[in-house]
């Protein structure tokens, strides 16, 4: 019989070695690439929940000036209802401010104002949707109401 | 005449190279992938919990919107007799679920998760106030999960030994 050679043996290894480390390497790749999408994730949810609050606090403030903010900061205005407004934001994946076609997230505010006897009942829904793609629906990621309530001045004598 | 060199390898320089690099890369990963998942899931907390108080101010809002309708309506039957007015008042909102009255102070509190809730304290004016019916004086998000102190430590009460 023939003897094994050295140089045989170290290379049956390395074809061993190579084989097993391109396996694990696909492994901890996939690894990686998931850490990498749940981080996106969390940073996309993160400052979107930041803008809304941003534009929630501002809503506190001063519910009627923030039309006029909306369509300042570049805010598309849509077409609904009576006594109802719906602005829609449309951002890319870095959340850098885009059109309407090239937007891979947006957030819709809905403003509603309910006149009561006493008082007017401002009403402000937030909601950031993620765009799938053609024919898919779009994934809800955050949503919120705002309400403010203004009371009318006392009428003098009652 | 030149010499040739040549590179010996031995048998399992190999394998240890490969089990140190697999070792580095698979801690690397493992780490970064539980970062990333601790990141999402404090995200999805924050979410959680930014969302329930704005749901919870929503009510509130609501809430004193019904309040102060029925304060209106209470100012408009008195015909500006004050206790008149506050008998009104009074009767309307006790018929109120989860409204509390004491005095001339309104109190109500809204759930916003198993362990807070929004408490909102408002004092109803005189009906000779013209600026407004009610003031919120109070309006605080208040943790209501019971303190269990831990005794198990004994510790020195300032007597003696």
């Amino acid at each position: 019989m023939k003897p094994i050679r050295r140089t045989n043996i170290v290379l049956i290894e390395l074809i061993i070695v190579i084989l097993f480390f391109s396996l694990s390497s696909v492994i901890t790749l996939q690894l990686f690439v998931e850490a990498n999408r749940q981080s996106k994730e969390s940073k996309v949810t993160t400052d979107l929940l930041i803008k809304m609050e941003n534009k929630a606090n501002e809503f506190y403030e001063d519910p009627l000036k923030i039309r006029e903010d909306f369509l300042s900061e570049g805010w598309i205005k849509e077409e609904t209802a009576d006594k109802e407004h719906r602005f829609t934001i449309y951002y890319d994946k870095n959340l850098e401010l885009v059109d309407r076609k090239s937007g891979s997230y947006y957030i819709i505010a809905t403003l509603k104002e309910d006149s009561q006897k006493a008082g007017v009942f401002w009403e402000m829904e937030l909601a950031a949707f993620k765009r799938e793609g053609v024919g898919k629906k779009d994934i809800t990621l955050i949503a919120f109401p705002v309400g403010k309530y203004i009371c009318h001045v006392q009428e003098v004598g009652l | 005449m030149k010499q040739r060199t040549s590179i010996h390898m031995g048998v399992g320089t190999s394998s240890m190279m490969m089990i140190f690099v697999v070792l580095c890369l698979t801690t690397l990963g493992i780490l970064s992938f539980v970062s990333a998942k601790a990141d999402l899931t404090l995200t999805e907390k924050v979410k959680e919990s930014t969302t329930s108080y704005y749901n919870g101010e929503y009510k509130v809002e609501k809430t004193l919107s019904k309040i102060d309708e029925i304060l209106l309506y209470a100012s408009r039957e008195s015909n500006g007799n004050q206790q008149v007015y506050e008998e009104i008042a009074r009767e309307l909102l006790s018929d109120e679920e989860d409204i509390f009255l004491e005095g001339s102070l309104v109190f109500f509190k809204i759930p916003i998760s198993s362990t807070m809730e929004i408490q909102v304290e408002a004092r109803i004016s005189n009906i000779n106030e013209i600026n407004e019916r009610m003031k919120v004086i109070r309006n605080q998000l208040v943790n209501i999960r019971e303190w269990d102190t831990d005794n198990s430590l004994e510790l020195w009460d300032g007597n003696g030994e």
